[in-house]
């Protein structure tokens, strides 16, 4: 019996082992996914910067405005599905704050692309809407939660609609970017989530498909 | 870090959970070669004492099997102890007490609406200093009482032995659920005991000192599990409770979900009674303070952590698309969407998992240890319905016990 008495430490043992285990695999899992998204957004990052030399250069040799088009709507596609992965990762991690920080700097690149969008439509008289959608980021509120998830699908629904005429955007409002407060500000936003269209429109409520579809083509 | 309160909840759920598989398993793996181990003994007479209460349906069959135990007739005398039965439990008593001199039948003056009282009778009435408390509807295996009766004799501490209790023939689904269960508490039982951390000696067959029963003062009748609390009472005044696993009883299971639930629910108010009878004995005499008492409250209270700890995500999710599918319908848009469907898994998926392996291992142990068990068809249905949703409901089950508790409604 005395013998067995050491089951409880090495019982103890053997579950701090697993446990140091599961934390040392989750802290891998976590430094190899926010690596990947950091990849990610790198290219992000230079397919934007791609984009604003583009501009420059179409100012100065008047380059094809179907092109520019394209081009924002394939980066905005693709930083939209990037968006998705990091909420997923977002969810199930545990150990640091490096996701929020590429949350932040995602936000920033959409904010880079809106602006973009902006100056191709002025540039160009491109005849896309743009539809930014500005949600609270981490939102512990379920009614929020609930809509925001509501106003996530009925966009993506729209999209889906209208893929080559909307320009998506969504992005966090609540991330203490400077650059996203003082816009937000400048819409009059207090609140989460918003959808803004053609830098015109402030929607905080949506009642059905059709309605949305009328505020964005004005039919 | 990033860690909430809900996973730290979590996270403590889970580090209880996996020290107590943890333990059961390496107490296994140091012990796998002498579980069925039992001291020498010799024969030495014994009182049997049967409480009966409207037991008309089986007491013939479990005197028959008192007879049939492999000890010699005259060292054995049979004690039923009526509690006033309605039914014809009497006369079948009365049948044997005429054929057998060794049956004896006390009627007990009115119904005390519980098995003590009439066990105690008994007790007091028993000529020998052995007293083996058996079920009305409970056969022991031939060799119980002489596997069992060498560890009371081999150790004077040593105030009270049970054997394994395995299910009685299971017919239907919730027998064979049961006879899961059964198999596998015996192997728990038998692992505890290897720590002398036996907590209880069952019902249906258990072997116990008449010296050391009077001294404790008898079971305590107010106690509706009285076969834990009399074990507790003995490990407070520095005796132990041991486990035969060699051996086994046959004990009859509910076979309706009602008469199961109601089983159930009295075992987890008798639990609590007396976990909170002995409280201030936590950290105190040696393994009942140490290991019992604290085993004890997590057995009964860490499902109820893993209860609240599910309706809270679930109540949260459930109202997060309640409300989505509301607006969602009005809208005319999607519910749902492929990117909703995806899964990143996280590192307390690891620690589920993991719980998961050590809980289907100890399992799948218990049941290949025990050679006598009897699970019936389907067994590998059987195990993973018990394993997946059988023993979700324990924490049910626990809440309102606990509810009936409080409100002292509650009855044998």
């Amino acid at each position: 019996m005395g013998n067995n008495k050491s089951s409880f430490w090495m019982a103890l043992i053997l579950t701090i082992i697993i446990f140091a285990i599961g934390f040392i695999l989750g802290f891998f899992l976590e430094t190899y996914r926010s690596n990947s998204v950091e990849i990610n957004l790198m290219n992000s990052e230079i397919n934007l910067l791609d984009e604003q030399v583009r501009q420059q250069v179409m100012g100065d040799f008047n380059v094809n405005c179907l092109d520019s088009k394209e081009s924002t709507f394939n980066f905005a596609n693709s930083i939209y599905t990037d968006a998705i992965r990091m909420e997923d990762y977002d969810r199930s991690t545990k150990f640091s704050d490096t996701l929020t920080l590429l949350h932040q700097r995602y936000d920033l690149l959409r904010m880079m692309l809106w602006d973009e969008s902006v100056q191709i439509k002025k540039k160009c008289k491109s005849d896309f809407h743009t539809v930014v959608y500005v949600y609270e980021y981490n939102s512990e509120n379920l009614e929020k939660e609930s809509k925001q998830k509501f106003f996530s699908n009925i966009l993506l629904d729209l999209k889906n609609k209208y893929p080559n005429d909307i320009l998506l955007i969504p992005m966090a409002g609540n991330t203490n970017l400077v650059s996203i407060n003082v816009t937000m500000k400048s819409y009059n936003v207090t609140d989460f989530p918003v959808i803004i269209i053609d830098e015109k429109k402030v929607l905080s409520n949506i009642t059905t498909l059709n309605d949305l579809e009328k505020e964005v083509f004005g039919k | 870090m990033l860690i909430n309160f809900i996973e730290f909840v979590f996270f403590f759920y889970m580090f209880v959970g996996l020290y107590m598989l943890s333990l059961f398993i390496i107490i296994f793996l140091r012990n796998r070669k002498n579980l069925f181990s039992y001291p020498e003994a010799k024969i030495e007479p014994v009182s049997i004492i049967v409480p009966c209460y409207n037991e008309a349906e089986s007491i013939g069959e479990a005197i028959e099997g008192l007879l049939a135990l492999d000890y010699p007739r005259d060292k054995i005398e049979i004690i039923v102890v009526d509690d006033m039965s309605k039914d014809n439990s009497v006369e079948i008593v009365n049948k044997y007490t005429k054929k057998y001199k060794n049956v004896k039948l006390i009627i007990n003056s009115h119904n005390s609406g519980g098995a003590a009282e009439p066990t105690n009778i008994g007790i007091m009435a028993a000529k020998y200093n052995y007293i083996a408390v058996a079920d009305a509807d409970s056969i022991p295996k031939p060799d119980a009482l002489k596997k069992m009766i060498g560890f009371l004799q081999n150790d004077k501490t040593v105030g009270a032995v049970t054997c394994s209790v395995l299910a009685k023939h299971p017919n239907n689904f919730i027998q064979k659920l049961q006879a899961v269960e059964y198999a596998v508490i015996a192997f728990g039982r038998k692992l505890l005991d290897l720590v002398d951390a036996v907590y209880v000696t069952p019902g249906p067959f258990a072997l116990y000192k008449k010296e050391v029963l009077v001294e404790v003062g008898l079971f305590d009748k107010k106690n509706i599990t009285q076969d834990i609390e009399i074990v507790w009472r003995l490990l407070s005044r520095g005796y132990k409770a041991r486990m035969c696993l060699a051996t086994s009883v046959y004990s009859k299971t509910p076979n309706k979900f009602k008469a199961w639930f109601k089983q159930r629910i009295r075992w987890s108010i008798g639990g609590t009674q007396t976990l909170l009878k002995y409280k201030s004995q936590v950290f105190k005499n040696g393994m009942l303070g140490a290991f019992i008492i604290p085993f004890f409250a997590f057995s009964l209270f860490l499902g109820l952590i893993g209860l609240a700890l599910f309706l809270y995500l679930f109540v949260k999710r459930f109202l997060v698309y309640y409300l989505l599918t509301k607006y969602s319908l009005y809208a005319g848009s999607s519910i749902i969407h492929m990117q909703d469907l995806t899964f990143a898994p996280s590192f307390l998926n690891y620690f589920g998992i993991v719980m998961f392996i050590f809980g289907t291992l100890f399992t799948l142990l218990s049941i290949y240890s025990i050679k006598d068990r009897d699970l019936g068809d389907h067994k590998f249905f059987n195990i993973g319905f018990y394993m997946l949703v059988y023993l979700a409901m324990y924490p049910v089950i626990l809440v309102i016990a606990l509810y009936k508790l409080a409100r002292g409604k509650y009855t044998w």
